[in-house]
């Protein structure tokens, strides 16, 4: 709900001064790709594109003319530049996360969100990506927005929500904590 | 598997109602040829068939009419003549007779009551009026008579006519008896009258020259007894007409016309077939997982493949039913659709539609289906653990059943072995041609998208990530649109070529027995009318008397085999230094000065060359009156009896008939309004005579035209069946569409954007599909038009406006569904996706 995949049925989103339930899915569209980078569990690469062309296909949409350019140093980044013309299909968990975390920061977003990035993955490549994820978020200074069954990994972030039975804790006095309805 | 059942029921329901079509069209075609005969089966013979032989007839339930020909001399009856102005100065001398009455030499014909069994009489209540159908035959009293007859006698309707010591009153104008046959060269004008009559005029007696003949019609198995019964008890003077000896005319345009539609109907099963293929591949695919889990779980050997099969063949049984019925309801609608154009009652349908589309059916499941689902067999658990394995399966067996099933299904639409090789080559060649310039207009155009706009991009890329899909898409979009446009341009040749044999302006008068000395006056009137009409050909009639010496009889006799219904009568022999427009030589030269200046030569028809066994080089003797002329065989030539122009069997050198007596015959046409000219024709040239053939010409306009919308329907199927081909790839690509279009949401286009990407795909698929189709259809026809049909080629812009304007626009509108999911499918799936 937070980029926009979904809007609420009562409250409000803000992201970045942008009220998401007005906007139309396409205008949440045009926002995720200015502001909003996506790691999935199941990497989700379009399986007859190039690990290149998937790396490409958000700065594409943006217009980008240094589209090529930009996607293959990420790659390079991410220690795939020996497998930039290869398909998804032909490449192996690790590696297919690794492309997707390329394609997440591509066009720079100030947010990124990772939903359970590591889940499909064993736990060696699991924390090698997350070692990248965290490395790439330093790098270029993204607010990394993370959810996770890995307890070990909540460690390494600024801040921690504990979502429970619909209800959303703060592990952190300080913090904000609110409460989700049972359906959402 | 519901879609797989709706697949094969759809490929079943699509051979069902073509072949039921097909079965009942041919079995009405047939019955309709059959009129030729006016019957189902003709026993002839000289003389009253034996009291046994009529009580083996009896035997039989059949329907019978008899018929009785003789030639005699007519004249008009006294009661006729009072008031008439003729007197004997206005005779010519051959006409006068002793009391300066008129005779005529006149074919009579007695009929039963029943005749004609099959087809009706044509009949005018007025000279050169309109003409209808009629059920029943003259009363007792009462004759029949063709038009010739009034004229030539001075007649008028209801005027009374001496057939030998009877008086009959004429009450109708004879258009039309269905088992005249093609000889509209009758040299006697026919008088029909009731069979009962003919004792009264006393003609007939033991010795006579008469022709009688047996109808029958029935059940064909009765008539088949019949048939065999009758054989052994036949004399020689008896024998059985079957429809084959009848008007070729005819049979060879139902011929050509009823296989014609038989490839139209074969295109949509095939359509079906690729149809019930993709869904297939698309079931397997689905199924895969379920049945590596199967397999996991330790399901194996036999019970394996129950658990695949039993489904499988569950389904296919209720698709069959399902199909059979959708397939009967689109055959009623079909024969709705087609209205007066075939008979309200139509023969019933024989088993043979069910068994060849459940045959079908099992065809498309065995060699089009079971492949993909085979490999659900083969199904290896390992799958469970990497899904890369699944498009690692050899295909040469699912190329191979499918190459095998094609081949057994164009084989029974096209019932030819060299017909079916050349489809399945032009069909190979045809995929390999789609294959090859789809694959490189993708690796083009990807290339020249690199520069281009984002959603250019995008649609290279699609196209490229689904290129196996592409090419499968674009194969089947052709092959369609292929098909569509080649049957459009063969259907438009083909009824265009029927109709240029019978064309509006067909001759429909054929005048024969014009002396030397009225051949000018003749053309001359005719040019003065401006009339159109053919040349003047010399004919001599004769008989062949001896083949190589051998006399007809003993070399027709039965034992031989040898028969030709033109064996029995008079020939019209001819001589020309010209070949015939429609002839054409097949073996030997044509006449040439060098070759047969020393030789008395002749050419002979293809036809009656095979059923006499006649070669090069034989040398036939014909009797013209007293004298014998013989002449070697030079040529074989084919005729096209279809077309309304003089035809003979026989053309000799120029010089062979010389001395002979001869008449000269030609062909005119007279619209409707130009007919009661022929009135003044008949007052100018007494001796000839015109024969009226406007209503057989009618009859196969009426063919051609029945045939044409029979094609149409067909069309359609192929039309739908090719939809149906669209949905399968639609539904094969769905998942693969909704996935694409997610993750180009998630990662930030819009829905017009990912529309766009859509459309343009779908244009360009349709687009170089449209392309391949018309290409290939344009050496096709090309090729058709220089070898086959031989007929100028023409450009058809139909064919391209169908090609390039439909094919895209329909694979457009058949993605129109995909366009618009594209709004519906929520990116949050991917997250629930895993």
């Amino acid at each position: 709900m937070l980029a926009g995949l979904d809007i609420p049925t009562t409250g409000s989103i803000e992201l970045f001064h942008h009220k998401l339930e007005v906007l139309s899915e396409d205008e949440r569209a045009v926002l995720r790709n200015q502001y909003v980078g996506f790691v999935f569990q199941a990497f989700h690469l379009l399986p007859g594109f190039t690990a290149l062309e998937n790396v490409m296909l958000p700065l594409e949409i943006n217009d980008d003319a240094q589209a090529k350019e930009k996607a293959t140093s990420l790659l390079e980044r991410v220690g795939m530049s020996h497998r930039n013309n290869h398909f998804p299909t032909t490449l192996s968990g690790g590696e297919q996360q690794r492309v997707a975390i390329a394609r997440a920061f591509s066009t720079n977003p100030p947010l990124l969100l990772a939903d359970e990035p590591t889940g499909n993955l064993d736990s060696n490549t699991g924390a090698k990506i997350i070692d990248l994820l965290f490395e790439l978020n330093q790098e270029q200074g993204t607010a990394l927005v993370l959810v996770t069954h890995d307890e070990s990994l909540t460690k390494r972030c600024n801040s921690c929500f504990r979502l429970d039975q619909g209800k959303l804790h703060s592990d952190m006095p300080h913090d904000l904590s609110c409460v989700l309805s049972e359906n959402q | 598997m519901r879609l797989f059942c709706i697949a094969v029921a759809i490929a079943c329901a699509v051979t069902f109602s073509i072949t039921l079509l097909g079965d009942r069209l041919e079995q009405l075609f047939n019955s309709q040829a059959k009129e030729v005969i006016a019957a189902d089966l003709v026993l002839q013979s000289t003389t009253e068939l034996s009291d046994e032989q009529k009580d083996i007839v009896d035997s039989f339930s059949l329907k019978t009419a008899e018929t009785l020909t003789f030639q005699t001399m007519a004249n008009a009856s006294d009661a006729s003549k009072s008031g008439s102005s003729k007197n004997a100065n206005e005779l010519s001398n051959e006409e006068q007779s002793n009391d300066n009455e008129t005779f005529l030499l006149s074919s009579v014909k007695a009929v039963s009551n029943a005749y004609p069994l099959l087809g009706k009489l044509q009949v005018s209540n007025q000279l050169y009026g309109d003409t209808q159908a009629i059920q029943g035959v003259p009363g007792k009293g009462e004759v029949w008579v063709e038009d010739r007859v009034l004229n030539e006698l001075g007649l008028s309707l209801n005027q009374y006519v001496n057939v030998g010591e009877a008086s009959f009153k004429i009450t109708k104008i004879l258009v039309y008896e269905p088992d005249r046959g093609n000889s509209f060269y009758s040299f006697t004008p026919r008088i029909m009258m009731n069979i009962e009559d003919v004792a009264a005029t006393q003609i007939v007696r033991p010795g006579s020259r008469v022709k009688f003949r047996y109808l029958f019609a029935g059940e064909d198995s009765n008539l088949k007894n019949l048939l065999q019964a009758l054989e052994p008890n036949l004399q020689l003077n008896q024998e059985f007409i079957t429809i084959d000896a009848a008007n070729q005319t005819l049979a060879n345009t139902l011929n050509r016309a009823y296989r014609f539609l038989h490839i139209t109907a074969l295109i949509a099963v095939l359509l079906g077939a690729v149809a019930a293929a993709l869904v297939s591949y698309q079931y397997a695919n689905e199924m895969t997982y379920q049945y590596a889990l199967l397999r996991c779980l330790g399901l194996q050997g036999k019970r394996m493949i129950a658990a695949v099969a039993i489904p499988f063949l569950v389904f296919s049984f209720i698709a069959v039913i399902i199909g059979l019925v959708i397939g009967g309801v689109a055959h009623i609608f079909i024969l709705r659709s087609l209205g007066d154009l075939i008979p309200e009652t139509l023969p019933a349908a024989s088993i043979k539609p069910f068994l060849l589309s459940a045959f079908t059916a099992l065809i498309v499941v065995i060699s089009f289906a079971w492949p993909f689902l085979n490999k659900l067999l083969k199904t290896a658990p390992k799958l469970l653990l990497n899904r890369t394995e699944i498009q690692q399966q050899p295909i040469i067996f699912t190329v191979m059943a499918m190459l095998l099933g094609l081949s057994v299904i164009i084989y029974m639409g096209t019932q030819e072995l060299m017909i079916s090789v050349y489809i399945i080559a032009v069909l190979f060649v045809f995929v390999l041609l789609a294959y090859f310039i789809t694959r490189y207009f993708i690796k083009w155009y990807s290339k020249y998208s690199e520069s281009k706009s984002v959603s250019t991009k995008l649609t290279a890329r699609s196209l490229k990530a689904n290129r196996r899909m592409v090419v499968v898409q674009v194969v089947a979009i052709s092959i369609t649109f292929f098909s569509l446009a080649l049957i459009s341009t063969i259907r438009d040749d083909l009824v265009a070529s029927w109709q240029s044999k019978v064309p509006d302006n067909a001759p429909n008068i054929f005048a024969i027995n014009l002396f030397e000395n009225e051949k000018q006056s003749f053309l001359d009137k005719v040019k003065s009318q401006g009339l159109e009409h053919s040349p003047l050909y010399p004919v001599v009639r004769g008989r062949l008397s001896a083949i190589n010496d051998l006399p007809i009889r003993e070399y027709a006799s039965k034992e031989t085999e040898r028969q030709d219904e033109s064996l029995g009568r008079d020939l019209a022999l001819t001589w020309n230094m010209q070949l015939p427009k429609d002839n054409k030589i097949i073996q030997g030269t044509w006449h040439t000065e060098a070759q047969d200046q020393n030789t008395a030569t002749v050419s002979i028809e293809k036809g009656l060359a095979e059923n006499l066994e006649i070669t090069l080089g034989d040398k036939l003797s014909f009797t013209v009156e007293t004298q014998v002329v013989e002449a070697v065989v030079t040529s074989i030539r084919s005729v096209e009896w279809e077309s309304f122009t003089p035809n003979f069997y026989m053309i000799f050198y120029p010089g062979v008939l010389d001395g002979l007596p001869v008449s000269y015959m030609g062909s005119l046409h007279l619209d409707k309004q130009q007919r009661p000219i022929l009135r003044d024709f008949v007052k100018q040239f007494p001796s000839a005579t015109f024969f009226d053939v406007d209503f057989l010409l009618n009859r196969i306009r009426g063919i051609a035209q029945k045939i044409s919308y029979a094609v149409e329907t067909v069309l359609y199927f192929a039309l739908f069946a090719s939809v149906l081909v669209f949905i399968s790839i639609e539904m094969i690509l769905r998942k693969n569409r909704s996935y694409s279009t997610a993750i180009f949401k998630a990662v930030g286009a819009d829905t017009k954007l990912v529309q766009k990407v859509f459309r343009t795909q779908f244009i360009l698929i349709g687009l170089i599909a449209g392309v391949i189709a018309y290409l290939l259809n344009l050496v096709i026809s090309f090729a058709l038009s220089n070898y086959l049909i031989e007929g100028q080629f023409v450009f058809n812009p139909k064919t391209a406006v169908l090609c390039l304007v439909l094919a895209p626009l329909l694979v457009l509108a058949a993605g129109f569904v995909s366009i618009q999911r594209t709004k519906k499918i929520p990116v949050k799936k991917l997250l629930t996706e895993s």
